[in-house]
């Protein structure tokens, strides 16, 4: 569970990397299973379907719609990311700590160039 | 003009003691942080001192049991790595939220670090082994180049408050590093006992600071309605409401007392109105103030009676004050919008109003002289032998 300031951090960090990934200033992002503090959270704009989104945002659940494989995937929970090569990446609490992970073969795969500040989570 | 030696003893002290306990009060309140941070820095010293200890004493007993290049072995050797981490796990008390080892990446350019151990049972807390460990500060580096111990207190997140790392170093390098993070919860404890107290600092100083400001407001309120009511609205000098609460807190012997009245003022009503009557009240109450000094106490006792207290500590001319209110009096006419009128007064003084009972008796007694004064032909003083 995260605490207030905790929660502002990853909102900021879930908006930075879905700018990222996606190139758009102001990302829709499409939230599938139980990720507390991103439902009802105004810093964001959110979508009821994959297709409007920018960014799919899951926790430990892959059954996703028809129509979402086509957007970068990201996972909040590293095992879900591990064992899933279809997932760009993850963004997860661990130790207390922010960490971002990114698939460096899906990014090339996909021909998705990260900026220099997001280049050291790159594995 | 009110000054700070008339007021009343009671308003004074508050005027003093209140500042002096908010002062206090904040000073306690400050203090109190201070200790409060104090308590913190002792605790965190204690806390990192313990753990330092202990883990220096596992490096050493890691090494001496698996050798020198012990991280080496941890990499080929699962059943070595739940081993060890079982050891490490002994470390782990209340007050350390995570502990765990770390290697660095020497096939990198960059900082890569990597786990090695981990503590942690929780399984979405447990890394992997090998798995990348994203360093949120510069301490895994400067650990790396100094082969000293670290330490890093955490601001932004708020389940942690700092962070230890302590090198291990192989072959003359450091190869890796044993981090442990204290909880948030150790310094919550502390907060719990010190916090409601210095809430209660904090209040104090603030109630302190409310009843200074509120005092002081209610002293100018007071100060101004005091004032309002003392004050002859025509002539703007004292009234006789203000002598009367004047008596209360001066020494009569230190006065001499001047009975003044206009000359004729009647007649000036009775010919030129009272409109005219209320400009030479004005003008002749004017021109006698200008010549008062602080010290002394001009008041309109009724009609065109006015009296005058003349503090006799620094002047004993009682008859050159006298000729002066006459002069500037009679020097020039008083001019209204029509008229231009030549007013004169009368005095009659006591000037040893200490010999009477009272004061009621000692302005008899200038009264008298002012009675006389009026008998001798008026614009004159006459002063009791």
């Amino acid at each position: 569970m995260l605490h207030g300031s905790d929660e502002s951090l990853a909102t900021k960090i879930y908006i930075s990397i879905a700018k990222e990934l996606s190139g758009v200033s102001v990302p829709t992002f499409y939230l599938h299973g139980e990720i507390k503090f991103l439902h009802n959270n105004r810093a964001i704009k959110t979508t009821k379907t994959c297709e409007k989104a920018d960014i799919i945002i899951i926790n430990k659940k892959l059954d996703l719609p028809a129509g979402c494989e086509e957007k970068a995937i990201f996972s909040t929970h590293y095992r879900t990311y591990l064992k899933n090569e279809n997932i760009v990446g993850s963004f997860f609490w661990q130790k207390g700590r922010p960490n971002i992970i990114f698939r460096r073969a899906y990014l090339e795969e996909n021909k998705i160039r990260l900026s220099q500040s997001f280049q050291k989570y790159i594995d | 003009m009110l000054t700070l030696t008339k007021l009343e003893r009671p308003v004074l002290i508050l005027l003093l003691f209140l500042p002096i306990m908010t002062g206090v009060s904040f000073y306690l309140y400050k203090k109190y942080t201070q200790t409060t941070q104090d308590i913190h820095s002792i605790t965190y010293t204690n806390l990192v001192k313990e753990k330092s200890t202990l883990i220096h004493n596992f490096i050493d007993h890691m090494h001496s049991n698996i050798g020198e290049n012990a991280i080496q072995r941890f990499d080929t050797s699962s059943e070595l790595r739940e081993d060890f981490e079982n050891r490490l796990r002994v470390l782990v008390t209340s007050e350390v939220k995570y502990l765990y080892m770390l290697h660095y990446d020497e096939t990198s350019e960059e900082l890569k670090l990597h786990y090695t151990l981990d503590t942690a049972i929780d399984e979405d807390e447990k890394a992997y082994f090998n798995q990348k460990f994203d360093a949120q500060s510069d301490i895994w580096e400067k650990v790396k180049k100094t082969k000293k111990e670290q330490l890093n207190q955490f601001l932004e997140l708020d389940t942690l408050w700092i962070s230890l790392v302590v090198p291990i170093i192989e072959n003359g390098e450091v190869v890796a590093a044993i981090g442990v993070d204290f909880s948030n919860d150790a310094r919550s404890k502390i907060n719990e006992v010190v916090d409601p107290m210095q809430t209660l600092y904090f209040y104090i100083a603030i109630f302190m600071f409310i009843m200074l400001i509120a005092a002081y407001l209610q002293f100018i309120l007071y100060y101004k309605t005091n004032r309002q009511g003392h004050i002859d609205p025509l002539t703007k000098i004292y009234n006789r409401q203000y002598l009367t609460a004047l008596l209360k807190r001066i020494n009569l012997s230190h006065y001499q007392i001047f009975m003044l009245d206009i000359d004729h003022f009647k007649k000036v009503n009775d010919t030129y109105g009272h409109d005219v009557g209320d400009i030479v009240l004005q003008s002749v109450s004017g021109r006698i103030s200008s010549i008062t000094r602080a010290n002394d106490f001009f008041i309109r006792y009724g009609g065109e009676e006015f009296i005058l207290l003349i503090n006799k500590q620094h002047t004993n001319k009682t008859q050159k004050i006298a000729q002066r209110i006459l002069d500037i009096i009679q020097k020039d006419p008083v001019h209204t919008n029509e008229e231009s009128i030549h007013v004169t007064i009368s005095i009659g003084i006591n000037p040893l109003p200490e010999n009477s009972a009272n004061f009621d008796a000692a302005l008899k007694l200038a009264d008298e002289q002012l009675y006389l004064a009026k008998n001798n032909g008026r614009n004159r003083f006459e002063i009791t032998s």
